[in-house]
């Protein structure tokens, strides 16, 4: 199962690239929107975790891209420090899948991340 | 007198010759040349400062790369194997002595491990800490309150909350009566993460306005706890601080303290605009439908902002009883356009029945009452 | 005759070296005043997190408000920088103030946009709107455009005031690139104000982004311009905002803040009745009409200024367009001074009408004039045969080592606070600016702002369209 992870913290983006690794994922990263964009397209992922606020394009245009432009299914979980209710419903109106607040528990992650793919 | 005589052979040749040539100058001209020197000297020390601080930051910014390079796997390890590394006796030798003693090395580690922090809970957060403890970052934390630099102590509190060193509580107590005021509101933030219970006990007695920033320090710090520890903010409804009075209020609907309600609505009687916005904002905020009578009766009496936030609550709160309210706002001859566009979005909440009175709205020869319709539907704006 | 010539000479003597010390003094004060302030902010600010407002229900909202004309090299990247930016509840909304080349055009293609029935107050006067646009995109949803009859940047503002949803609104330069946490740091003192203390504006540290690496929107490289020019003028920002601006704050007498990056209380600048579109100084004359509001009011208020580099913008590049800006500012500063000269010591103002405007009348507008006077003098003297010239070179020294060390200390301001510029290299760069600039760049500015008065005068107005080479065209 390959999942992407777009992130822009260097440190937190390793540390959950380690985390999913080790449940066995095929893992890849982006620093940043733009990059994520090209990823997900090239790699077409399993999933996609994705924090909201990046360089380029933040993680609510990668979500409506990927759903609108591309069509893509793929489930998307939203890790961001912004946990304002009216950030979240904007999330899941267009079409992320989960999401979870900064600071986040990187095993509660790696949970959702498997029953989104079981749901798959 | 020409404009510029300079005969080369009057140039001196030794000290003593220049000395001469100096004092024939009138003394101001002297005084004047002095002035330049001192300048000049000024500007080679600043000069020499500036490259001083340039190489060593240079240096300070290699290690802090290094520190972070090398110590990255380290942490991932320590953070996600299920091994006992870390609590092994080997845990120390992942850790270079140097590393450790080093000050500049040891405080970018520590920085690396509040970094982390901020970003993560559940079992991770309490690795972070463990490693903390074992490395005995807390004595750092600890030494910084006792440092003369007022923003050193504020560092250190806000290290020991993340932390959660709770027997640090009796070292910040007598930080809350500190002169300065920033460190005053920053000792009360930490307590309300490591206090035992009442994590607000301050409040009660609280006599200084606290800021939007203030609340919103308190907010984030409160937002950590587990919700048992929450206290009930019903309890500062009364207090004689303003500001406390709206950030319990603000909190009551932020935690959505439903018990509450009832008081909130009480407080809508309050003379103060300031309260009666957050009460309205709250309540809308906890879905208060009880609510919607009491707001449609001060309605009237209200100020232009009071009304306005009125109306926003009413759009999630509201049923048939506000049908009214809407109708007569828009069929003012001449409406306000924020509460006009309120009203139109707060029909289409109501479905059906709210749908038609906009129906007939639009029927009335009115571009403007038109242009507001079509303004209010579209979600986008 | 004789004797009129006698003392005349005798009180220019006087009057330039009394004038020459007293702009030393202030210089050498209001440094000190910098100094001291900036590292006040930066221990303030060296123990928070600002990411704490991102979850705060008390964070304020916000409206960017992006004046564009004729700016289609840039317009697609800046937008999607300022929609990038970190921040929650804020709009972007773009003012198309009657382009005469395809920004609109742009614009729509590549946001997908549609025009939208669009109700507003026209709290402030302004040109006529001609349609309001948002995106088809559902993710795009902060953004707004306004295409409108061209009228002017104050009259764009006022028209983006008057669309505007929320209750503070910043007003930046659209090819400016802003750093992503800068609504962060300028919301932050909005956000401590007090009831007592009503914070009005909050002004921006703005820097020059030549040579700087910028990829869609986004400085990733900060560069030492590589031409002299931009080289001069980076210095010349750094002793102005680092070292002006920030004691004027610290005073609380600053009166400009720039038209590049500011924020506002939507309120007060309504009341103080919005941009003046009569004034090409419209950002400097709204901070002294909103202060002078309160100050009528006799309400306490506060105008901050932060030293972070929070927004780069790209200075001209050649000696043409420097002209022209520099006429425009020159033009500004006296038509904002002449709008406002009741102001200037009357002690009902206090502060801004006792310190404030008469510093900018004495030292900011009147500078150039007197520099050019006495330097006329000079020559007439010369010319005579009567220049004492060993006081003239003396004199010469002393200003040109002062005003050597002034830009040292700026130097080293901005290497203990911020270090902008990383390499080794560029320090021997900038002292080397420093050596040069009195000589070459100070005297072209003086013979600019004398041209722009002078304007002024005869009314003519070269309205100095700023070319700018675009930061797409730089693309790494």
């Amino acid at each position: 199962m390959k999942i992407l992870i777009c992130e822009d913290d260097e440190m937190v983006l390793k540390m959950v690239e380690f985390k999913l690794r080790k449940e066995g994922y095929e893992v890849h990263l982006a620093h940043d929107g733009k990059e994520s964009a090209a990823k997900i397209e090239e790699l077409k992922p399993d999933l996609i975790i994705t924090d909201i606020m990046m360089p380029y394009l933040n993680g609510l245009e990668i979500v409506n891209h990927v759903r609108k432009t591309l069509k893509y299914k793929t489930p998307i979980i939203i890790v961001s420090s912004i946990g304002l209710e009216k950030t979240v419903l904007e999330a899941f109106q267009l079409g992320a899948d989960d999401f979870i607040t900064k600071p986040f528990s990187p095993n509660e992650l790696s949970v959702r991340v498997k029953k989104l793919l079981m749901k798959g | 007198m020409t404009l510029l005589q300079i005969d080369f052979s009057e140039i001196p040749h030794s000290a003593d010759e220049w000395g001469k040539l100096l004092y024939s100058f009138p003394v101001h001209i002297r005084i004047l040349m002095v002035v330049i020197l001192l300048f000049c000297l000024v500007i080679t020390i600043l000069f020499a400062v500036i490259l001083g601080s340039r190489i060593f930051k240079t240096s300070r910014s290699g290690t802090e790369r290094f520190i972070q390079k090398k110590y990255q796997p380290v942490l991932t390890q320590l953070l996600f194997e299920d091994d006992d590394r870390l609590i092994a006796d080997s845990f120390f030798t992942l850790f270079d002595k140097k590393d450790l003693t080093d000050k500049h090395r040891r405080k970018v580690l520590l920085e690396e491990l509040i970094h982390l922090h901020e970003n993560f809970t559940g079992e991770t957060a309490m690795r972070l800490e463990l490693i903390y403890r074992k490395l005995e970052f807390h004595k750092d934390s600890l030494e910084k309150l006792r440092s003369r630099r007022w923003y050193r102590v504020a560092k250190g509190l806000r290290e020991l909350a993340l932390m959660n060193v709770r027997e640090a509580t009796g070292a910040i107590l007598p930080f809350i009566k500190n002169k300065n005021e920033i460190l005053r509101m920053e000792a009360r933030i930490s307590l309300v993460k490591l206090s035992e219970k009442d994590p607000l006990f301050f409040l009660e007695k609280e006599t200084e306005p606290l800021s939007a920033w203030d609340m919103a320090n308190l907010h984030a710090m409160l937002s950590k706890l587990s919700d048992s520890q929450i206290p009930d903010f019903s309890s500062w409804l009364n207090s004689k601080n303003k500001t406390v009075v709206l950030f319990s209020i603000s909190m009551i609907g932020a935690c959505k303290q439903n018990e509450a309600i009832d008081v909130l609505i009480k407080l809508l009687e309050s003379k103060d605009d300031a309260i009666k916005y957050a009460v309205i904002k709250s309540l809308r905020e906890m879905s208060a439908s009880k609510a919607e009578e009491k707001l449609i009766a001060v309605y009237a009496s209200e100020s232009l902002e009071i009304q306005h936030a009125i109306l926003k609550s009413l759009e999630t709160i509201g049923s048939v009883k506000s049908l009214s309210l809407y109708e007569n706002i828009l069929r003012k001859p001449l409406p306000d356009l924020q509460h006009a566009l309120l009203s139109v979005r707060a029909l289409h909440s109501l479905g059906d029945k709210g749908n038609k009175i906009i129906g007939e709205l639009e029927e009335l020869n009115s571009d403007k009452i038109r242009l507001i319709i079509s303004h209010a539907s579209d979600a986008r704006l | 005759m004789g004797y009129f010539f006698y003392y005349f000479t005798k009180f220019a003597d006087h009057f330039i070296l009394v004038y020459s010390c007293l702009i030393f003094a202030t210089y050498v004060i209001l440094s000190t005043y910098s100094g001291l302030d900036i590292i006040n902010y930066i221990r303030k600010n060296s123990f928070i997190d600002y990411r704490t407002i991102l979850t705060a229900p008390t964070a304020p909202s916000i409206s960017i408000l992006a004046p564009a004309y004729n700016e289609e090299a840039t317009i697609v990247d800046n937008i999607r920088s300022l929609l990038n930016i970190h921040y929650v509840n804020f709009e972007v909304i773009i003012i198309n103030d009657g382009s005469k080349d395809k920004t609109l055009q742009l614009m729509i293609d590549a946001y997908d946009l549609e025009p939208v029935p669009y109700a507003f107050d026209q709290k402030i006067d302004c040109k006529p709107i001609r349609a309001v646009y948002k995106s088809r995109i559902p993710s795009l949803t902060k953004l707004t455009v306004v295409d409108k009859v061209n009228g002017g940047k104050a009259d764009a503002l006022n028209s983006g005031i008057n669309v505007s949803k929320y209750d503070y609104f910043a007003a930046i330069d659209v090819d400016c690139v802003l750093e992503y946490e800068a609504l962060l740091k300028m919301v932050k003192p909005f956000m401590e104000q007090t009831e007592e203390e009503k914070v009005i504006a909050v002004g921006g540290v703005v820097r020059i982004a030549n040579s700087c690496k910028v990829q869609d929107g986004k400085i990733i490289e900060v560069n030492l311009p590589s031409d002299f020019l931009p080289r001069a003028q980076v210095l010349e920002y750094i002793r102005a905002f680092l070292m002006g601006r920030m004691a004027w704050s610290k005073l609380n007498g600053l009166i400009l803040i720039s038209g590049a990056f500011g924020m506002f209380d939507k309120k007060i600048a309504i009341d103080a009745g919005g941009y003046n579109h009569k004034t090409v100084g419209e950002d400097m004359e709204l901070v002294i009409r909103m202060r002078r509001l309160m100050e009528e009011q006799r309400t306490k208020y506060k105008v901050v200024y932060l030293p972070d580099p929070l927004c780069w913008t790209e200075a001209p590049a050649s000696y043409k367009i420097l002209s022209r800006q520099r006429n425009r500012w020159t033009r500004g500063t006296a038509e904002t001074l002449w709008f406002h000269k009741n102001l200037i010591f009357n002690p009902r103002y206090r502060f801004l009408g006792m310190i404030s405007m008469p510093y900018w009348l004495i030292f900011e507008w009147l500078a150039p004039i007197i520099e050019s006077l006495a330097f006329i003098y000079l020559i007439i003297m010369a010319f005579l045969g009567i220049l004492n010239i060993e006081l003239f070179i003396t004199l010469f020294f002393v200003i040109y080592t002062f005003s050597i060390m002034y830009s040292t200390s700026a130097i080293l301001f901005e290497e203990l606070s911020y270090h902008q510029y990383k390499k080794k290299r560029d320090i021997f760069r900038l002292l080397l600016t420093a050596l040069i600039e009195p000589l070459v760049i100070h005297p072209l500015t003086v013979y600019y702002a004398i041209r722009g008065n002078l304007d002024l005068l005869t009314g003519v107005s070269s309205w100095g369209d700023m070319q700018r080479k675009g930061f797409a065209k730089k693309k790494v």
